[in-house]
């Protein structure tokens, strides 16, 4: 087994200099362009007096630069932290404060942006003065042959229920077995073309990024803008003929519903898979129908056993209200369903997912009492050491062995593939003025956020909206604001959520 | 009514903005939160229609329409090329 999942670099550069590796909305980069920046970008790195496994934090808007700086920091023996580009000052502190990044990889309005927020030990640099300099191959090939496959490759920032985001750590050995588990199940080959709609601080960027490396596949990175408007996004599908995407069903179900997909052939496109939330039947019908005889995927799986462990192919029609199984364990994965005794679930019976294997992350950076919440030992073997993540989510086997998913355990939930806390979002309304109280709700049917507010003050949501949007992501802010004088309170005086819930939804 | 008069008039109508004294032709109407993302194709869908132009994706990527004035840019350049 290769020591770390950069190394496919290489070995695709050299099969296939001349052919592009990755594009975007500005250009494009050859393999061997894309390898002569990765190594002066890695050189320039080790000059800075990075060392092995100092996160680099990676503040770029979705490039072919910021593919390049994630592979460079790989080869300096360090693993990346992306972040969204329009990530709130507030929270990219946050993120600092947790990560200490030896470096933030940058362009000049990042850099302006950083310049109010306090570093610390960490040192911004801009992309463009890196990949300036000149490369050492033999200093870089030094760091890289340092790595070992356990050593952390990427630290992906997700909701934490008190306000602080938590930095999913992943280990090489996980992106090595799991890029390969997609090559192979999906038949990525150097002809095909991915369509990469993830954000790269979003773990389904891992598939299309080292599903490209791997094989010499051409990764286009779609422009964001384009997911705004579905039949320009498929006009783009069709010029580069896409052959295989990755997505989140929310954008599927945006292209269903707009009718993008009418009159269109899309005779390129073989391989539709989709993750990261609940798919729903209605819309993947639509897809079927227009887009007959292509492989469609459901996939499963929290960013902490390395993007995905259950796989469904999809091989049947199903009801727009049948359930959409998550699936079979995939990969290296194993996953137990336990009961709340931590026995297991009978077919039919819910229980609790809860996942093994070498895709399980190494924890949470910089966090050990939540990571030993998470990352627990095997109750079903008690008495060896095995290390197994409890998702919070809940599922149930059917007669053919697929898992049924059957929502969460707690007030995390997933909108438009990201995943929320509810209680990332009251930390943050909580400080707003004029806020006394506050509760936040998530309506399933409508797929939307509610924020009920004690408060004295008239207050509109787009108000509301504007000032949150500067504490948490946009993904997070409230579609509907409710505002009581008294929030009402369960009888030990906590707020009474399931009324709440009951009163405004239904 | 000229090009940008008549997207003003649609935003507001189809949007339900009324006379909300922060609207105006240079507010980016996304951010601001007076049209939500199901809204750009609407909007986009309106042009094509209301002036015989066919925004292209190269024309999404190219150019910002994230504000009344933006977006009217856009169709005039379109209609120029006519």
């Amino acid at each position: 087994m290769l020591n770390s999942a950069a190394r496919w670099l290489a070995t695709t550069a050299a099969r296939f200099p001349e052919r592009i590796g990755v594009e975007d909305e500005w250009g494009t980069m050859t393999w061997r362009e894309l390898e002569t920046a990765v190594e002066r970008v890695s050189t320039a790195m080790l000059e800075l007096g990075v060392e092995r496994n100092q996160p680099v934090l990676v503040y770029l808007p979705k490039s072919r630069e910021s593919v390049a700086t994630f592979l460079a920091a790989l080869y300096a023996g360090c693993p990346y932290a992306p972040v969204d580009y329009a990530i709130p000052m507030e929270r990219l502190a946050r993120t600092l404060e947790n990560l200490r990044p030896a470096l933030v990889v940058t362009d000049e309005a990042g850099m302006e942006k950083l310049g109010g927020l306090e570093l610390g030990e960490s040192k911004a640099v801009l992309y463009t003065d890196l990949a300036a300099k000149g490369a050492d191959h033999e200093q870089v090939m030094a760091a890289l042959n340092a790595v070992i496959d356990t050593d952390p490759c990427y630290v992906m920032y997700t909701s934490g229920s008190t306000g602080v985001p938590k930095g999913v750590t992943v280990p090489h050995r996980g992106v090595l077995e799991y890029a390969q588990a997609v090559v192979d199940t999906f038949g990525l080959t150097e002809d095909s073309v991915m369509g990469l709609q993830s954000g790269f601080h979003f773990d389904n960027s891992v598939f299309d990024i080292y599903g490209c490396l791997m094989t010499g596949a051409k990764l286009v990175i779609i422009p964001e803008i384009l997911f705004m408007y579905p039949h320009k996004l498929m006009d783009l599908m069709e010029e580069k003929k896409v052959t295989c995407v990755f997505w989140v069903p929310t954008v599927m179900i945006s292209v269903a519903n707009a009718g993008a997909l009418e009159g269109r052939e899309l005779p390129d496109l073989k391989t539709i898979v989709f993750a990261g939330e609940v798919m729903p039947n209605k819309q993947l019908n639509v897809w079927r129908r227009a887009l007959p005889g292509r492989m469609y995927v459901n996939l499963y799986g929290p960013t902490e056993i390395t993007v995905d462990c259950t796989c469904y192919i999809v091989d049947r029609e199903f009801d727009d209200a049948d359930p959409l199984p998550i699936g079979k364990p995939w990969r290296g994965a194993r996953v137990l369903l336990l009961k709340e005794d931590n026995t297991p679930a009978a077919v039919g019976e819910e229980g609790e997912i809860c996942v093994l294997g070498s895709g399980v992350a190494l924890g949470y950076w910089n966090a050990p009492e939540q990571t030993a919440k998470a990352f627990v030992r095997n109750p079903l073997n008690p008495d060896y050491p095995e290390i197994m993540y409890r998702t919070g989510d809940l599922g149930k086997w059917d007669q053919e062995g697929n898992i049924l998913f059957c929502g969460r355990r707690d007030h995390q939930f997933k909108l438009r593939g990201n995943r929320i806390e509810l209680g990332d979002i009251e930390t943050a309304a909580a400080t707003l003025e004029g806020v006394d109280k506050v509760c936040a709700l998530f309506d399933e049917v409508n797929q939307e956020i509610i924020l009920a507010v004690e408060t004295k003050a008239a207050l509109q949501l787009r108000k509301v909206n504007l000032a949150l949007g500067k504490l948490i992501p946009k993904y997070m802010l409230p579609k509907r604001l409710e505002l009581f004088e008294e929030l009402p309170l369960t009888p030990n005086r906590k707020i009474d959520r399931v009324g709440l819930k009951k009163q405004l939804i239904g | 009514m000229n090009v940008m008069e008549q997207i003003c008039e649609f935003v507001k109508e189809h949007f339900e903005i009324g006379d909300d004294p922060d609207f105006g032709l240079d507010v980016n109407l996304f951010d601001e939160g007076f049209v939500d993302s199901l809204g750009a194709t609407e909007i986009v869908l309106y042009i094509e229609e209301a002036f015989g132009v066919q925004i292209t994706q190269k024309d999404i990527i190219l150019y910002p329409m994230n504000t009344v004035r933006e977006i009217a840019q856009v169709v005039e350049r379109k209609l120029g090329e006519q």
